[in-house]
């Protein structure tokens, strides 16, 4: 990663609420810093974030490898040619609103490939993505990406579960890998969609920054009407939650 | 060698109707650069060149003999930056001249390297606020131009002595014309051009890979037989 991108990672077990949470994150991002350039990077293949965010896939990086594989065989045979190629159809795909501009990775390792091309791919988004003030990247959910080195290059690690232990086991699996494979500056533990507040809870990583928020009506209607998250209420809990994190992780 | 002559000489035709502005290189004109390039936001952009639905095109040539060469200037034909309202249409074209005593005496390899290496300049020059993004595929250069920039007075003089100065860095470029050109209602001759002298450039490298040597089975035959210079330098592989 090329700058000072602060680049902000939200993984965490599956339906625990973690493309909202991103969501919020880039809205706060542009809201508190209207000259910054935030970039969202969807890399969940079901696309999540884009719907949360408004955002509209274009494209996806796969019609992308395919067409520059396809071109690899005719006029692209030299690696200055295929990076700049990818960074001409990746910008294409982009796109910007509200603010923030907006990249659906899907899955770069397609079918579990790890050719040249997607390794060159990755290392365009990563060029481009040191090219922004914030990054938030929405990753596919348990640890797989962090497995596969797709977020090697993160400032800022956000863990988040719910209350099950399941989900606290998955961070805590998640962490160890992160530890081993991934260089990250802050760490952060986000419980989110808390409903009972009889037991309480207790953070895996005591040291790290632990937040708390609780299940977000304003936010389920929200996702039943289909709305995105900058028409979420501005004292929304998940937009209180979002602050709190940016805080937290001192962004 | 004469090889991309004949699309220097075409390209000039079909701008002889137009009279461009001439800016005499001056490296004190170079525009600042960034280290390694600069994302420029929509929000942040006053404009794009060849953005939108307008063409853009891209290409190089290297010559040592074309009457014309041996200044070091940039040609603008249409607008000035601060003159643009919103996405044009948009080339970037290069005339490169070479030290005759390095450029005849290259091999087809050495001349395809050499030739690649100064195409690959475009992937190495980062204005500052001006985001350039380059398709091979397609022979398209884009530019994104900020409003920042804008203000600050970054204008096609500044860009190109930019260029300039690059290419120049290479012992064997005597002088360098950059030719720009904005606003032009069509570039379909130039993306002709564009793509003929990809061909001249890919017919090196065919050569160099010693792929058929019988002119009856090669397929790049019609551009042997199009371009001066090519088929000596089949011969001297023979």
């Amino acid at each position: 990663m090329e700058g000072n991108a602060k680049v902000i990672a939200v993984t965490g077990k599956g339906g625990v609420g973690k493309t909202s949470l991103a969501a919020a994150l880039v809205r706060r991002l542009t809201e508190r810093y209207p000259e910054a350039k935030v970039l969202a990077i969807d890399a969940d293949p079901a696309v999540g974030l884009a719907t949360a965010l408004d955002a509209e896939v274009k494209e996806t990086l796969d019609d992308i490898r395919l067409e520059i594989t396809d071109g690899v065989s005719e006029k692209l045979k030299e690696t200055q040619d295929i990076l700049s190629e990818a960074k001409f159809r990746i910008l294409d795909m982009m796109d910007e609103k509200n603010g923030f501009a907006f990249v659906a990775i899907v899955r770069p390792e397609s079918s579990g490939c790890y050719c040249a091309i997607n390794s060159y791919l990755r290392d365009v988004i990563s060029m481009l993505a040191g090219q922004f003030d914030y990054v938030v990247i929405d990753g596919e959910a348990g640890i797989e990406q962090v497995n596969r080195r797709v977020m090697e290059q993160v400032t800022h690690l956000l863990l988040v579960t719910d209350q099950s232990r399941k989900g606290m086991q998955v961070i805590q699996t998640i962490k160890e890998v992160a530890d081993r494979l991934v260089m990250y500056e802050k760490l952060g533990v986000a419980v989110n969609r808390i409903t009972q507040t009889v037991i309480p809870m207790e953070s895996p990583f005591p040291d790290e920054p632990f937040i708390q928020i609780k299940n977000d009506e304003a936010q389920i209607v929200n996702d039943i009407q289909g709305k995105s998250v900058f028409e979420l209420p501005e004292d929304s809990l998940l937009m209180k939650g979002a602050d709190e994190i940016l805080e937290a992780l001192k962004l | 060698m004469e090889l991309y002559d004949e699309i220097i000489r075409n390209t000039r035709e079909y701008l002889s109707a137009y009279t461009p502005r001439c800016y005499p290189y001056d490296e004190k004109q170079c525009w600042e650069e960034t280290a390694s390039g600069e994302m420029v936001m929509l929000r942040d952009a006053a404009f794009e060149l060849g953005g939108g639905n307008c063409e853009s095109v891209n290409y190089t040539c290297v010559t040592s003999a074309l009457d014309g060469a041996g200044k070091n200037e940039v040609l603008l034909y249409g607008p000035e930056l601060s003159e643009l309202k919103g996405d044009v249409s948009f080339a970037r074209i290069v005339f490169l001249t070479a030290d005759p005593s390095v450029w005849e005496g290259l091999g087809e390899e050495a001349a395809y390297r050499f030739i690649r290496d100064l195409e690959y300049v475009r992937y190495h020059v980062y204005p500052r606020g001006y985001m350039v993004r380059t398709s091979a595929k397609s022979s398209k250069e884009q530019a994104r131009v900020s409003r920042e920039a804008l203000k600050a007075g970054i204008s096609f003089e500044k860009l190109g002595a930019v260029y300039i100065r690059k290419y120049l860095q290479n012992p064997g470029i005597q002088s360098v014309q950059v030719l720009f050109l904005t606003g032009l209602y069509s570039l379909v001759p130039f993306q002709k051009e564009a793509g003929q002298a990809e061909a001249v450039t890919e017919a090196l490298n065919h050569i160099l890979k010693g792929m058929p040597m019988n002119c009856g089975t090669c397929d790049l035959k019609v551009i042997c037989d199009e371009v001066e210079g090519m088929r000596a330098l089949h011969q001297k592989k023979r």
